[in-house]
């Protein structure tokens, strides 16, 4: 990969990798065993992974080097090392969601429906990544450490999946799984300078991850890139429809006003949106659009959110002991309502999905930023409804959404946009941004190569 | 008619909502009961705008067809 010619040729896209598998240099068992060199030598500074599949890979890859060989891949994913948030079950190994509540569970019997979908067109499992506790509590409250920025290692990568989007940041793999309930994929991804995915509500199986609110849950990918990311797209949810847009007819929406209006926002990420807009006003049609009624997301997620969750722990609660403090705080506002609060904020939800469904008539992909902020110091907390307040709206609507790179602030640290499309137009909003991260400045583009070469 | 010491007592909103979280297996201190109780109620009040706010606009609608 080189500033000059783009993501084109990032060894961490799978169109690429495979191509140059078949091609046989480098092979599989080149990339699975530069991976676990540079994670063996730069892992113990960034805590990205908590379990490592190293011998098991290193057998996986000297089988997809012979596949190749004897030109039969397995599917197309064969032989790319991908990494996977320790929420979702893989056959052999506990899942802990780095809780002491779940570290001591016995190995999962199969994998999750993803993670087996992967294995099965071919991606070589390295192991697994750490997270905030079972996805929303403090990330140094589990038995694992938290995750540094690779961008800079005393900064905060944001979570809950901070493990699979700094692996991925630090060229450790070429993707890993995660799951969004309120930004968990799309903030670590754009505080750490990657693309994070969080696809149609439904559209990927959850069986086989620990959920947390099984209504606002999603399966995701993070990886280099938007075009990156397609290639999972295909393997995870090969009946989804890929119809290829013609891009000059894209129209596109900035809820401007609903951006300029969130407390301490940084301006950085203000000129960020702005210059975005410029560039994308050269490629689409460009609109404004107001989404007032975004207000009332925070109340709504809170509610749904922390009495599922408290639902789904309630067992281990009584049982017995184990969660950290964030997440007990977290489980017992959740344990605090009753039904008629989670009822009015379904109500609630509902009303939400209808309005973006209207606003969402005359546009066809809004973009916004991810988060407000680029990454602050390691031991920063921001408050829930700070860091979601522009991602969690679609979880609550279900809509497909990605961050991808679109600069720096003043101290280089990476900032994410956010493309969300409707439910089902999954391809569309990846290949919007997709044409949009195309454009990105090469000095953007060299920061980010240089944060590879640093964990090379 | 009340003890002196029954009067000084302050008071606690009898919601039961410690002992629901009790039974729920959390041990809280009353402190940290409190501040749950403060949460809740900020939150059934964003809820009850929440309503008014889709009542508004369910009224706008039907206007809008009308």
């Amino acid at each position: 990969m080189s500033a000059d010619s783009g993501w084109e040729d990032d060894w961490r896209n799978p169109a690429f990798l495979t191509r140059a598998y078949e091609h046989g240099a480098p092979s599989p068992v080149d990339i699975a065993e530069g991976c676990l060199a540079r994670i063996a030598r730069h892992d113990a500074a960034l805590h990205t992974f908590t379990v490592l599949r190293s011998p098991e890979a290193q057998g996986e890859a000297a089988q997809s080097a012979t596949r190749y060989r004897e030109t039969r891949p397995a599917g197309p994913l064969d032989g790319v090392p991908i990494a996977v948030k320790d929420m979702f079950d893989v056959a052999g190994m506990a899942t802990c969601g780095n809780s002491f509540a779940f570290v001591q569970d016995s190995p999962a019997p199969h994998d999750a429906a993803v993670v087996h979908a992967l294995r099965a067109a071919g991606a070589i499992i390295l192991g697994k990544t750490t997270l905030y506790e079972l996805g929303t509590g403090d990330p140094d409250e589990g038995p694992f450490p938290a995750a540094r920025n690779p961008w800079d290692s005393t900064l905060a990568t944001g979570g809950s999946s901070s493990g699979s989007a700094a692996a991925v940041a630090a060229g450790f793999c070429a993707a890993a799984l995660g799951t969004d309930t309120g930004g968990s994929i799309r903030i670590p991804a754009a505080l750490c300078g990657v693309a994070g995915f969080k696809p149609s509500a439904g559209l990927l199986s959850a069986e086989g991850i620990i959920p947390l609110s099984w209504t606002l849950d999603h399966v995701g990918v993070i990886a280099p890139t938007a075009s990156a990311v397609v290639s999972f797209l295909h393997v995870l949810a090969p009946n989804l429809k890929a119809p290829r847009w013609p891009l000059r007819d894209i129209r596109i929406a900035v809820p401007a006003l609903f951006v300029h209006e969130t407390p301490d926002l940084s301006p950085d990420i203000v000129g960020n949106y702005g210059d975005s807009i410029a560039l994308l006003r050269g490629m689409f049609s460009v609109t404004e659009t107001s989404l007032a009624f975004l207000q009332h997301v925070p109340v709504i997620g809170e509610v749904i959110a922390r009495a599922e969750a408290y639902t789904v722990h309630e067992p281990r609660l009584r049982a017995r002991r184990g969660f950290g403090k964030a997440l007990l705080g977290y489980l017992a506002r959740g344990a605090a309502y009753d039904a008629a609060d989670y009822i009015k904020a379904a109500r609630g939800r509902a009303g939400i999905r209808d309005r973006m469904a209207q606003a969402m008539a005359d546009f066809d992909i809004l973009v916004l930023p991810t988060v407000s902020n680029t990454a602050g110091p390691a031991d920063s907390r921001l408050s829930d409804a700070h860091k979601t307040r522009f991602t969690r709206p679609f979880n609550i609507t279900g809509q497909p959404a990605v961050t991808v790179l679109s600069g720096v602030d003043r101290l280089g640290r990476p900032i994410g946009m956010q493309f969300v499309g409707r439910c089902g137009e999954d391809h569309l909003v990846l290949q919007v941004a997709g044409a949009f991260e195309a454009r990105i400045q090469t000095d953007t583009l060299g920061r980010s190569l240089a944060v590879l070469n640093r964990y090379a | 008619m009340k003890s002196a010491g029954e009067s000084a007592r302050p008071a606690v909103p009898d919601d039961g909502l410690a002992c629901r979280l009790a039974e729920a297996g959390f041990q809280l201190s009353e402190h940290d009961v409190e501040i749950i109780r403060a949460d809740r109620a900020s939150v059934k009040q964003r809820l009850q705008d929440l309503q008014s706010a889709l009542v508004a606009d369910f009224a706008a609608d039907a206007e809008g067809v009308r």
